[in-house]
C-alpha cells in the first residue's frame, strides 16, 4: 500500500509542478495597446524601443514599450481597427546591429513604401544603420528602425514614422523584429522570441 | 479437425476481413487528398498502393493470431496442464508465406523507387531558379535570373519548370507547398533542392514544417502562380520597388553566412 501511495503522491506533485510551470510560461508580461482613432479610417500607434527594459524579469533586455520613457511598460500586443490607415510613430533609443538579411533594410508595405526618419522620407537603409525592424509579415510590412550612435547623449532617440493599411479582414497577425540582437549564435534568443519584448501580436478588429 | 480444414477456415476469415479492410480504406480512412502536381499524383498513388497492398497482409497476421489463440489454446484443466509438443514446421505453408511477402516487398520497393525517381527528377532543361531563404520567421525569395532581387512573397509562372534552391540563415526550417507536394528542408550553411511545375494559376500557401522557434506557426506566406505575362509584369514591379535596397544586397550565392557580430553568447547588461 505504501509504495502505491508514494507513487501516487509523487505523480500528483509532478503534475502540479508541470501545470504551474506551463501557467507561468503562459503569462504574457506585456500590455495591450489600442491604436487611437485620429479620424475616419485613420488611427495612430506610438511606441518606444529601449535598449534596457528597466523592469520586469529581464530588465537588461531590449523592449518595445509604451510611448513614455518614464513608464517602462512593455507594449507588444496591439489592437488596430480593420480597413484603417494606421500611423505608427516609434522613438528608437537603441544602438545599431547589422542586419542579418540586407533585404530587411527596405521599407515595404507602407503608404508609398516610404517611412520617415526624423521627418525625412526614406525607402531603404544601409544594413549597418538599423537597430531593429518593425515587421508584420502577414501584411507585408517591414520598416527598418535606425539606430542611435553609441556615443550619443543619454536618452537620445531616432523618430521613425510610417503608415500602413490594416487590411479588410479581421485577423490576428504576428509582428517581429528581423534584426536579431539577442542571444545565441544567430541572435534570435532571449528578447527576440520572448513575449513582451521584441515580438507580439497585432489584432485587427 | 484436420490442418486442411483449419487452413480453409483461416482463408475464408482472411478473405472476408480483407474485403472489409479494403472497403474501409476506400470509404472511411483518409488518404492524401487531391494534388496539383504530377509528382504529387505519383506520390499519392504510391501511398494508396502501399495501403491497399499491405492491408491484406496485416489482416492475415491478425486473423491467424486470433484464430490460433482461440482454436489452438490448451483446453486442459489448469491442474492437469501438460507440456505440449513443439509446433512442427509446415514447409509448403512457410514457402508460400515467405514467397508472397517477399514478392510483395520487392514489388513495392521497385514501385517506390520508380516514383522517387520521378519526384526527384530535375526540372526541365531551362528551369526558372528561385532561391528560398529561410530565417526566423519568414521565407524570402531571390530570383537570380532577374538581377537577384529579393521578395517577401513568392510568385512563379504557370507551366514552367521551377528549381527551388533552398538555404537558411539561422536554424533548420522546412519549405512546404502543401498542394504541390513540394517539401524540402532549409539547412543553414547548405543548399537543398526541390522541383516544381505548377499547372494551375492561383494562390497557394507556403508553410514551414520544421519547428523553428516561437513564431513557427506563423511562418507561412502565399505563393502566386501567374500566367507568363502576369509574371513578367510582377517581376518588373518587384525590380522597381526593390531598387532602393538593391545596392545593399550581397552577390547571389548558394548560401549566406551572416556576420554574427553583436550577438552575445550570454545575457549581458546591454542589448548588444
Amino acid at each position: 500500500m505504501k509504495p502505491i501511495l508514494a507513487i501516487f503522491g509523487t505523480t500528483i506533485v509532478v503534475i502540479a509542478l508541470a501545470v504551474a510551470y506551463v501557467v507561468d510560461l503562459a503569462q504574457i508580461p506585456t500590455s495591450t495597446v489600442h491604436a487611437a482613432s485620429t479620424g475616419s479610417r485613420t488611427a495612430s500607434l506610438n511606441l518606444d524601443v529601449v535598449p534596457n527594459a528597466g523592469a520586469g524579469p529581464h530588465p537588461d533586455w531590449v523592449q518595445y514599450q509604451t510611448f513614455d520613457l518614464n513608464a517602462s511598460k512593455s507594449a507588444t500586443q496591439f489592437v488596430i481597427p480593420v480597413s484603417t490607415w494606421v500611423t505608427v510613430t516609434i522613438h528608437q533609443y537603441d544602438t545599431p546591429t547589422t542586419l542579418r538579411n540586407e533585404f530587411f533594410g527596405l521599407v515595404q508595405g507602407t503608404k508609398g513604401n516610404i517611412a520617415y526618419l526624423n521627418g525625412k522620407p526614406f525607402q531603404a537603409l544601409s544594413p549597418d544603420i538599423p537597430s531593429h525592424t518593425f515587421s508584420i509579415p502577414g501584411l507585408g510590412v517591414n520598416v527598418p528602425l535606425a539606430g542611435v550612435s553609441a556615443t550619443a547623449a543619454p536618452n537620445t532617440y531616432q523618430t521613425i514614422r510610417f503608415t500602413f493599411y490594416s487590411g479588410d479582414v479581421k485577423k490576428i497577425y504576428h509582428w517581429q523584429c528581423f534584426d536579431p540582437c539577442g542571444w545565441g549564435a544567430y541572435g534570435n534568443g532571449g528578447p527576440m522570441q520572448t513575449y513582451g519584448y521584441m515580438d507580439g501580436r497585432i489584432q485587427v478588429v | 479437425m484436420t490442418n486442411t480444414a483449419h487452413a480453409v477456415r483461416i482463408f475464408i476469415y482472411w478473405l472476408i476481413a480483407s474485403v472489409i479492410a479494403e472497403i474501409l480504406l476506400i470509404t472511411a480512412i483518409p488518404t492524401p487528398g487531391p494534388t496539383l502536381s504530377e509528382a504529387g499524383a505519383g506520390e499519392h498513388t504510391t501511398m494508396r498502393l502501399f495501403f491497399f497492398t499491405g492491408a491484406p497482409i496485416f489482416v492475415f497476421i491478425c486473423v491467424y493470431m486470433v484464430y490460433a489463440v482461440i482454436m489452438f489454446r490448451d483446453r486442459s484443466e489448469p491442474e492437469t496442464l501438460t507440456r505440449t509438443e513443439p509446433a512442427k514446421t509446415n514447409v509448403p505453408a512457410l514457402l508460400i508465406w515467405c514467397g508472397i511477402t517477399f514478392s510483395t516487398v520487392v514489388f513495392l520497393a521497385a514501385w517506390g523507387t520508380f516514383t522517387l525517381n520521378e519526384v526527384t527528377e530535375a526540372a526541365g532543361p531551362h528551369p526558372l531558379v528561385v532561391q528560398v531563404i529561410a530565417q526566423q520567421w519568414h521565407f524570402t525569395y531571390r530570383y537570380p535570373s532577374y538581377g537577384g532581387f529579393e521578395t517577401y512573397d513568392l510568385a512563379v509562372p504557370v507551366n514552367t519548370p521551377i528549381t527551388f534552391s533552398i538555404t537558411s540563415l539561422d536554424v533548420v526550417h522546412d519549405f512546404w507547398i502543401y498542394n504541390e507536394d513540394v517539401k524540402q528542408d532549409a539547412v543553414p550553411g547548405t543548399t537543398t533542392t526541390v522541383y516544381m511545375d505548377a499547372k494551375t494559376v492561383g494562390s497557394q500557401w507556403v508553410v514551414c514544417d520544421e519547428l523553428c522557434g516561437i513564431w513557427h506557426g506563423h511562418m507561412r506566406g502565399p505563393m502566386a502562380v501567374l500566367s507568363a505575362k502576369n509574371f513578367q509584369t510582377w517581376v518588373k514591379q518587384q525590380q522597381a520597388s526593390h531598387a532602393p535596397v538593391q545596392k545593399y544586397m550581397p552577390p547571389q550565392s548558394d548560401t549566406y553566412f551572416p556576420d554574427p557580430q553583436g550577438f552575445p553568447s550570454a545575457p549581458q547588461n546591454s542589448s548588444q
